[in-house]
């Protein structure tokens, strides 16, 4: 009997059990990003590490050696908020030579037509692609804050500042978490603008720096902090001030920096999802 | 009756101005269905409206009873490969494979597994570490049909799977197409060269300007052209005395003369065919071949698709 008239028959294929769709995303999007670019500004990163040990060290186990530098430096919240905060910088840049690429390449190669012929949702696509963001975020801010979390745990005098800090962990994680997630998102709503990966860390990396410019600019015009808010990078420092120093000068006003960064964040993944969900590549 | 695997009902595509599919009906049922129309006929809208690619602009396609496009649960039973190549540039064939699998739901272990046993399925048994960018496009080819039979779904569909495939790796890819269908896949494969899909399968949907213009067994499209002339040609010793004994019969509207042969058109093949036998015996005239070129599937293509079915 010819195939075609021959009735309907279900192959038993086996299936394994169900993973997480958004993994595999996730995983092969950081693998492409992990170029010389991607090392390069690793090593950059480091730096200010090196200098938060080097403080550590003096004001703990080195005190010996420099005697004033219990004075200068010493064991607070104020170290991680300092250091974070000066890795933002190194995020933006990460972010700018990694996830630019992340989703414009994709549309550019047809790999969405790959992606959306295989049984993922949308949202597995968009978590996959903002988890691999967010990891390479977090590899230049919360390892280097886990780092140096070690660094006083081995080099402080006594263990008075971790048992004294006990809510020191969960800052360490959300001050990472906000950079890494509004950074990440805000970036892959970008890239989903254009593409090409290249025009997309231009208007990235553009977008940071004349931000920060115009708030300046505002700032001395109007002679109101509020705009400070303009620039994310400031909203991201004012949250960080927010959660581990009580200084009385933050960068901008704490609730109008937590809005603007939630903004920020839902405007991205609204973005995201209207131009992925709706993904029909006509080639 | 059960939902057959693919179901259009008055479908359409278009692309701005351009038509790419019109008013479609058509039921696909399982085993090898042949998709064929010319280059630009719409064979591809209508597979990537399958696959679920693209969004029908009016009316509606179904894959097992449900729309295809951005149903998770028909992409885990259909495999597509798409006419171009859709690779990540930079990947190795077996890491392809494997990517795509994870994306089907298989764990890393299962997933290199497959991919190993799709690419020696493939004849490919060697180039699971080989960079995609430096395979052959033969290579790329069998990639991309392993990639859409790795997971086993129930429903393949493949846009010009042949093409680029040397006549050898072409017989088996027809093979493992065969083999795929045997063991109860659906599978509508596109192409516009027509001798491809005669060797896979007799039942063909035939493709033009965005419609379908025939549909169903070749024979039974055949008979659908009864009100063209069919022509027999007939290699023989003394072709002028066979034209003269065929013209008594009844239907014939022409005869020509070849060196060696003589070429009938006729309106009643039938009677023709049933008449030879004895004409040939009774006046001793010695026939070495009978053919009729109007029987190739690329005659009805002809004749349904370059106009004289419009």
């Amino acid at each position: 009997m010819p195939v075609f008239e021959q009735g309907y028959r279900r192959y038993s294929g086996s299936r394994a059990r169900r993973i997480a769709r958004w993994w595999p995303i996730a995983r092969t999007s950081f693998r492409v990003t992990m170029r010389w670019p991607f090392y390069a500004v690793l090593v950059l990163a480091s730096f200010p590490l090196f200098q938060k040990i080097f403080e550590v060290y003096a004001a703990g186990a080195g005190a010996a050696l420099f005697p004033g530098a219990r004075i200068m430096f010493g064991f607070s919240d104020g170290l991680f908020y300092d250091l974070i905060s000066r890795e933002t910088f190194f995020t933006v840049l990460l972010l700018t030579v990694t996830g630019a690429g992340q989703i414009a390449e994709d549309l550019r190669s047809g790999a969405l037509q790959i992606y959306f012929g295989k049984p993922i949702r949308q949202a597995d696509y968009v978590i996959g692609k903002l988890a691999a963001a967010v990891f390479s975020a977090l590899l230049v801010t919360l390892a280097p804050a886990i780092v140096l979390f070690a660094a006083c745990a081995a080099f402080a005098p006594d263990f008075s500042f971790i048992t004294g800090n006990p809510l020191l962990p969960l800052r360490i994680l959300g001050y990472c978490g906000l950079v890494s997630l509004s950074l990440g998102s805000l970036v892959l709503a970008l890239s989903s603008l254009a593409r090409s990966g290249r025009s997309v860390a231009l208007l990235f990396a553009g977008a940071y720096f004349l931000t920060m410019l115009l708030s300046r600019v505002l700032d001395r015009l109007f002679m109101d902090w509020r705009f400070a808010a303009v620039h994310i990078g400031k909203c991201l420092d004012a949250a960080g001030r927010s959660l581990f120093v009580d200084g009385p000068n933050p960068p901008a006003p704490t609730d109008l920096s937590l809005g603007m960064i939630a903004s920020i964040f839902f405007l991205s993944v609204l973005l995201l999802s209207r131009r992925v969900s709706n993904a029909e590549v006509v080639s | 009756m059960s939902e057959p695997p693919i179901r259009a009902e008055r479908l359409s595509r278009f692309y701005g101005d351009v038509i790419g599919l019109m008013d479609v009906t058509i039921d696909v049922p399982p085993g090898i269905t042949g998709l064929l129309g010319k280059n630009g006929a719409g064979k591809s809208s209508f597979l990537r409206v399958a696959a679920g690619e693209i969004r029908p602009s009016q009316g509606h396609l179904t894959i097992f009873g449900t729309p295809p496009f951005a149903n998770a649960a028909v992409h885990r039973r259909t495999g597509y490969a798409p006419e171009g190549d859709r690779f990540f540039p930079e990947a190795r064939a077996g890491d392809f494979l494997v990517h795509l699998l994870r994306l089907s739901g298989y764990v890393r272990r299962e997933a290199r597994r497959r991919a190993a046993a799709a690419l020696e399925e493939v004849g490919l048994p060697t180039v699971f570490r080989k960079r995609l960018a430096a395979c052959s496009r033969g290579m790329r080819q069998r990639v991309k049909i392993a990639s859409a039979m790795a997971h086993d779904p129930d429903l393949l569909l493949l846009d010009e799977p042949l093409s680029g495939l040397d006549p050898l790796a072409r017989r088996e890819a027809q093979d493992l197409i065969r083999r795929r269908a045997e063991r109860g896949a659906t599978v509508l494969v596109s192409s516009h060269v027509l001798h491809e899909v005669e060797h896979l399968t007799r039942n063909i949907l035939l493709v033009n300007r965005g419609r379908i213009a025939a549909a169903g067994d070749v024979s039974e499209i055949r008979a659908l052209l009864s009100r063209f002339p069919r022509r027999i040609r007939i290699e023989c010793a003394d072709p002028k005395r066979l034209g003269a004994l065929l013209l008594a019969e009844e239907g014939l509207t022409a005869l020509r003369f070849e060196e060696g042969a003589l070429v009938a058109e006729t309106d009643a093949a039938d009677r023709v065919y049933a008449a030879l036998p004895g004409l040939v015996a009774g006046h001793g005239i010695e026939v070495t071949g009978i053919e009729s070129p109007d029987d190739r599937l690329e005659t009805v293509y002809d004749l349904l698709v370059g106009g004289g079915a419009e």
